[in-house]
Protein backbone atom coordinates (compact mmCIF):
# COMPACT_ATOMS: atom_id res chain seq x y z
CA UNK A 1 0.00 0.00 0.00
CA UNK A 2 2.55 2.39 0.96
CA UNK A 3 4.36 1.80 -2.10
CA UNK A 4 1.45 2.50 -4.24
CA UNK A 5 1.41 5.71 -2.47
CA UNK A 6 4.97 6.50 -3.15
CA UNK A 7 4.30 5.54 -7.05
CA UNK A 8 1.34 7.97 -7.05
CA UNK A 9 3.01 10.53 -5.57
CA UNK A 10 6.10 10.55 -7.96
CA UNK A 11 3.57 10.62 -10.65
CA UNK A 12 2.39 13.84 -9.67
CA UNK A 13 6.09 15.05 -9.30
CA UNK A 14 6.43 14.03 -12.68
CA UNK A 15 3.29 16.24 -13.91
CA UNK A 16 3.99 19.15 -12.13
CA UNK A 17 7.28 19.79 -13.62
CA UNK A 18 5.86 19.03 -16.91
CA UNK A 19 3.75 21.56 -16.64
CA UNK A 20 6.38 23.55 -15.24
CA UNK A 21 8.05 23.18 -18.25
CA UNK A 22 4.88 24.14 -20.12
CA UNK A 23 5.12 27.66 -18.25
CA UNK A 24 8.34 28.03 -19.07
CA UNK A 25 7.68 27.44 -23.06
CA UNK A 26 5.00 30.73 -22.84
CA UNK A 27 7.60 33.07 -21.21
CA UNK A 28 10.52 32.30 -23.34
CA UNK A 29 7.87 32.45 -26.59
CA UNK A 30 6.73 35.85 -25.41
CA UNK A 31 10.38 37.13 -24.91
CA UNK A 32 11.39 35.97 -28.58
CA UNK A 33 8.99 38.69 -30.28
CA UNK A 34 10.62 41.90 -30.96
CA UNK A 35 9.78 44.69 -33.59
CA UNK A 36 12.26 47.76 -34.67
CA UNK A 37 12.16 50.28 -36.52
CA UNK A 38 13.82 51.89 -39.45
CA UNK A 39 13.26 54.70 -42.01
CA UNK A 40 13.15 54.32 -45.94
CA UNK A 41 11.43 55.88 -48.87
CA UNK A 42 8.07 54.00 -51.09
CA UNK A 43 7.97 55.49 -54.63
CA UNK A 44 4.38 55.57 -56.67
CA UNK A 45 3.88 56.95 -60.07
CA UNK A 46 1.12 59.68 -61.57
CA UNK A 47 -0.31 59.63 -64.99
CA UNK A 48 0.67 61.41 -68.14
CA UNK A 49 -2.34 62.55 -69.98
CA UNK A 50 -1.57 62.38 -73.68
CA UNK A 51 -3.68 64.11 -75.94
CA UNK A 52 -5.70 61.28 -77.84
CA UNK A 53 -5.46 60.48 -81.96
CA UNK A 54 -7.92 62.09 -83.96
CA UNK A 55 -11.25 59.98 -83.87
CA UNK A 56 -12.43 57.90 -86.78
CA UNK A 57 -15.91 57.96 -87.09
CA UNK A 58 -17.83 54.93 -88.70
CA UNK A 59 -21.74 55.86 -88.49
CA UNK A 60 -23.91 58.38 -87.88
CA UNK A 61 -27.36 59.16 -87.83
CA UNK A 62 -28.04 63.63 -89.03
CA UNK A 63 -31.16 63.50 -89.82
CA UNK A 64 -33.34 66.70 -89.06
CA UNK A 65 -33.10 68.62 -86.36
CA UNK A 66 -31.90 65.56 -84.50
CA UNK A 67 -31.78 63.48 -82.15
CA UNK A 68 -28.65 62.49 -83.39
CA UNK A 69 -26.48 59.25 -83.26
CA UNK A 70 -22.50 59.13 -83.75
CA UNK A 71 -20.35 56.30 -83.38
CA UNK A 72 -16.52 57.01 -82.96
CA UNK A 73 -13.12 55.23 -81.69
CA UNK A 74 -9.74 56.97 -81.34
CA UNK A 75 -6.04 55.69 -80.75
CA UNK A 76 -5.84 55.68 -76.44
CA UNK A 77 -2.90 57.54 -74.71
CA UNK A 78 -0.23 55.86 -73.18
CA UNK A 79 -1.23 55.90 -69.91
CA UNK A 80 -4.54 54.67 -70.32
CA UNK A 81 -6.95 57.60 -68.23
CA UNK A 82 -10.07 57.10 -66.16
CA UNK A 83 -12.16 58.96 -68.75
CA UNK A 84 -12.06 60.37 -72.14
CA UNK A 85 -14.60 63.05 -73.02
CA UNK A 86 -16.12 62.78 -76.41
CA UNK A 87 -17.40 66.93 -77.89
CA UNK A 88 -19.15 67.91 -80.43
CA UNK A 89 -19.61 71.23 -82.81
CA UNK A 90 -22.30 71.95 -85.24
CA UNK A 91 -19.89 74.11 -87.37
CA UNK A 92 -15.68 75.56 -87.75
CA UNK A 93 -16.65 78.75 -85.41
CA UNK A 94 -19.25 76.92 -82.51
CA UNK A 95 -17.45 76.28 -79.38
CA UNK A 96 -17.18 72.43 -78.25
CA UNK A 97 -20.01 70.16 -76.45
CA UNK A 98 -19.22 68.12 -74.24
CA UNK A 99 -21.90 65.11 -75.30
CA UNK A 100 -20.38 62.10 -73.68
CA UNK A 101 -18.02 60.60 -71.24
CA UNK A 102 -16.25 57.15 -71.34
CA UNK A 103 -13.79 55.03 -69.83
CA UNK A 104 -12.78 52.94 -73.48
CA UNK A 105 -11.50 54.48 -76.21
CA UNK A 106 -14.64 54.32 -78.14
CA UNK A 107 -18.20 55.52 -78.28
CA UNK A 108 -21.52 54.47 -79.33
CA UNK A 109 -24.14 57.61 -78.63
CA UNK A 110 -27.31 58.67 -79.13
CA UNK A 111 -29.92 60.85 -78.59
CA UNK A 112 -27.57 63.62 -79.04
CA UNK A 113 -28.80 67.31 -79.06
CA UNK A 114 -25.97 68.86 -80.51
CA UNK A 115 -25.69 68.41 -84.70
CA UNK A 116 -22.15 66.36 -83.99
CA UNK A 117 -20.75 67.67 -87.57
CA UNK A 118 -17.36 68.32 -85.88
CA UNK A 119 -16.19 65.58 -83.05
CA UNK A 120 -12.83 65.60 -81.19
CA UNK A 121 -11.92 63.78 -77.64
CA UNK A 122 -9.84 64.82 -74.58
CA UNK A 123 -8.51 62.29 -71.74
CA UNK A 124 -9.00 63.41 -67.95
CA UNK A 125 -7.93 62.07 -64.79
CA UNK A 126 -9.50 64.02 -62.01
CA UNK A 127 -8.72 67.81 -62.53
CA UNK A 128 -5.77 66.89 -65.02
CA UNK A 129 -7.16 67.06 -68.34
CA UNK A 130 -5.38 66.80 -72.27
CA UNK A 131 -6.06 69.42 -74.97
CA UNK A 132 -8.89 68.57 -77.23
CA UNK A 133 -7.76 66.04 -80.13
CA UNK A 134 -8.02 67.43 -83.87
CA UNK A 135 -11.77 67.78 -85.15
CA UNK A 136 -13.41 64.83 -87.19
CA UNK A 137 -16.19 65.15 -89.81
CA UNK A 138 -18.98 63.69 -88.15
CA UNK A 139 -22.77 64.51 -89.64
CA UNK B 1 0.95 -12.65 -1.52
CA UNK B 2 3.89 -12.11 -2.64
CA UNK B 3 3.17 -12.30 -6.66
CA UNK B 4 0.36 -9.36 -6.63
CA UNK B 5 3.42 -7.38 -4.87
CA UNK B 6 5.93 -7.80 -7.37
CA UNK B 7 3.46 -6.85 -10.25
CA UNK B 8 2.39 -4.16 -8.60
CA UNK B 9 6.14 -2.69 -8.14
CA UNK B 10 6.75 -3.72 -11.55
CA UNK B 11 3.47 -1.33 -13.04
CA UNK B 12 4.33 1.24 -10.56
CA UNK B 13 7.38 1.86 -11.75
CA UNK B 14 6.82 1.81 -15.76
CA UNK B 15 4.26 4.59 -15.09
CA UNK B 16 6.68 6.68 -12.94
CA UNK B 17 9.71 6.12 -15.17
CA UNK B 18 7.46 6.78 -18.48
CA UNK B 19 5.89 10.26 -17.48
CA UNK B 20 9.16 11.30 -15.51
CA UNK B 21 10.90 10.41 -18.87
CA UNK B 22 8.58 12.93 -20.62
CA UNK B 23 8.29 15.39 -17.84
CA UNK B 24 12.68 15.51 -18.16
CA UNK B 25 12.54 16.07 -22.08
CA UNK B 26 10.07 18.71 -21.57
CA UNK B 27 11.79 20.89 -19.47
CA UNK B 28 14.83 20.40 -21.39
CA UNK B 29 13.20 21.78 -24.40
CA UNK B 30 11.64 24.55 -22.64
CA UNK B 31 15.92 25.54 -21.31
CA UNK B 32 16.36 25.74 -24.77
CA UNK B 33 13.84 28.16 -26.01
CA UNK B 34 14.73 30.04 -23.56
CA UNK B 35 18.31 30.60 -24.59
CA UNK B 36 17.35 31.03 -28.47
CA UNK B 37 14.51 34.15 -27.22
CA UNK B 38 17.57 36.09 -25.23
CA UNK B 39 19.38 35.73 -28.66
CA UNK B 40 17.42 37.22 -31.36
CA UNK B 41 16.80 40.15 -29.01
CA UNK B 42 19.80 41.23 -28.77
CA UNK B 43 20.96 41.49 -32.15
CA UNK B 44 17.77 42.75 -33.78
CA UNK B 45 18.32 45.39 -36.60
CA UNK B 46 16.47 48.01 -37.92
CA UNK B 47 14.77 47.44 -41.84
CA UNK B 48 16.24 49.81 -44.32
CA UNK B 49 14.76 50.23 -47.91
CA UNK B 50 15.69 50.60 -51.55
CA UNK B 51 14.38 52.46 -54.56
CA UNK B 52 11.33 50.53 -55.55
CA UNK B 53 10.86 50.11 -59.59
CA UNK B 54 7.58 51.15 -60.15
CA UNK B 55 7.83 51.21 -63.86
CA UNK B 56 4.79 48.88 -64.45
CA UNK B 57 2.89 49.92 -61.03
CA UNK B 58 -1.00 50.32 -61.78
CA UNK B 59 -3.46 52.32 -62.05
CA UNK B 60 -1.76 55.36 -61.83
CA UNK B 61 -1.81 58.49 -59.22
CA UNK B 62 -3.78 61.51 -60.49
CA UNK B 63 -6.13 63.95 -58.49
CA UNK B 64 -8.23 63.00 -56.50
CA UNK B 65 -7.34 59.38 -56.34
CA UNK B 66 -6.22 56.56 -54.10
CA UNK B 67 -3.74 54.24 -55.39
CA UNK B 68 -0.49 51.93 -54.82
CA UNK B 69 2.72 52.50 -53.33
CA UNK B 70 5.99 49.95 -53.97
CA UNK B 71 8.40 49.88 -51.22
CA UNK B 72 11.69 47.25 -51.17
CA UNK B 73 12.67 46.57 -47.39
CA UNK B 74 15.81 44.97 -46.57
CA UNK B 75 16.07 42.80 -43.74
CA UNK B 76 19.22 43.10 -42.12
CA UNK B 77 18.58 40.13 -39.36
CA UNK B 78 19.47 36.56 -39.65
CA UNK B 79 16.20 35.68 -38.56
CA UNK B 80 13.26 36.07 -40.53
CA UNK B 81 11.17 39.17 -39.76
CA UNK B 82 7.63 40.42 -41.17
CA UNK B 83 6.78 44.04 -42.02
CA UNK B 84 3.53 45.01 -39.74
CA UNK B 85 3.61 48.46 -40.24
CA UNK B 86 4.46 51.21 -42.68
CA UNK B 87 4.12 54.92 -42.35
CA UNK B 88 4.72 58.58 -43.71
CA UNK B 89 7.27 60.85 -42.06
CA UNK B 90 7.61 63.70 -44.13
CA UNK B 91 6.97 65.44 -47.97
CA UNK B 92 6.89 63.59 -50.96
CA UNK B 93 8.65 64.50 -53.74
CA UNK B 94 8.19 64.27 -57.50
CA UNK B 95 10.73 63.81 -60.46
CA UNK B 96 10.94 62.99 -64.14
CA UNK B 97 7.66 64.99 -64.34
CA UNK B 98 6.02 67.05 -67.42
CA UNK B 99 7.09 70.31 -65.97
CA UNK B 100 7.36 71.84 -62.48
CA UNK B 101 6.38 69.94 -59.61
CA UNK B 102 6.76 71.03 -56.24
CA UNK B 103 3.09 70.34 -54.83
CA UNK B 104 2.78 66.90 -55.07
CA UNK B 105 -0.46 66.66 -53.15
CA UNK B 106 0.87 63.18 -52.05
CA UNK B 107 -0.24 61.89 -48.63
CA UNK B 108 0.75 58.51 -46.99
CA UNK B 109 -2.13 56.24 -45.43
CA UNK B 110 -0.59 54.15 -42.96
CA UNK B 111 -0.19 50.52 -43.73
CA UNK B 112 -0.36 47.20 -41.62
CA UNK B 113 0.43 44.69 -43.73
CA UNK B 114 -0.80 40.88 -42.75
CA UNK B 115 1.65 38.78 -44.79
CA UNK B 116 4.39 40.02 -45.96
CA UNK B 117 7.61 37.20 -44.42
CA UNK B 118 11.10 38.98 -45.30
CA UNK B 119 13.46 35.93 -45.31
CA UNK B 120 17.02 36.14 -42.82
CA UNK B 121 19.10 38.67 -44.75
CA UNK B 122 16.93 39.25 -47.30
CA UNK B 123 14.52 42.13 -48.94
CA UNK B 124 10.79 41.79 -50.05
CA UNK B 125 9.07 43.91 -52.47
CA UNK B 126 5.79 44.86 -51.30
CA UNK B 127 3.44 46.59 -53.66
CA UNK B 128 0.47 48.13 -51.48
CA UNK B 129 -2.44 48.77 -52.86
CA UNK B 130 -4.00 52.24 -50.95
CA UNK B 131 -1.07 53.20 -49.38
CA UNK B 132 -1.18 56.70 -51.24
CA UNK B 133 -3.78 59.54 -51.85
CA UNK B 134 -3.05 62.84 -54.55
CA UNK B 135 -5.00 65.55 -53.35
CA UNK B 136 -6.60 68.06 -56.21
CA UNK B 137 -4.12 71.00 -55.30
CA UNK B 138 -1.21 68.67 -56.88
CA UNK B 139 0.61 70.56 -59.67
CA UNK B 140 0.06 70.17 -63.48
CA UNK B 141 3.76 69.60 -63.82
CA UNK B 142 3.40 65.97 -61.85
CA UNK B 143 1.71 64.49 -64.57
CA UNK B 144 3.97 61.45 -65.07
CA UNK B 145 6.49 62.24 -62.28
CA UNK B 146 7.57 59.35 -60.19
CA UNK B 147 7.19 60.30 -55.78
CA UNK B 148 9.73 59.38 -53.49
CA UNK B 149 7.61 59.07 -50.15
CA UNK B 150 9.82 59.15 -46.57
CA UNK B 151 8.11 56.45 -44.48
CA UNK B 152 9.00 54.34 -40.96
CA UNK B 153 8.76 50.88 -41.69
CA UNK B 154 8.36 48.51 -38.37
CA UNK B 155 9.33 44.97 -38.55
CA UNK B 156 8.60 42.02 -36.09
CA UNK B 157 10.33 38.82 -35.73
CA UNK B 158 8.53 36.17 -37.70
Amino acid sequence: MSRLLLGAGMVAAAWALAITGLIFVGDAEAGAAWAKTGPGSAAAKAIRIGTPGKPTVSSTVCTGNGPYSISLQWSPTLDSPPTYEIFAAANKNATPVLIGTTTEPSANLTNVTTKPSLVSVRATAGTWRSSLSLEANGC
Amino acid sequence: MKKPTVRRVVVVTAVVTATMGGGIAIAAWTSSGTGTAGAKAGTAAAPTTSTADVTALTPLLYPGATGPARIVVNNPNPYPVKVVSVTGTGTATGTGGIGTCTTTGITWNTQTPTANPIPANGSATLTLPTAVTMATTVDDGCQGATFSIPVQVTVASS
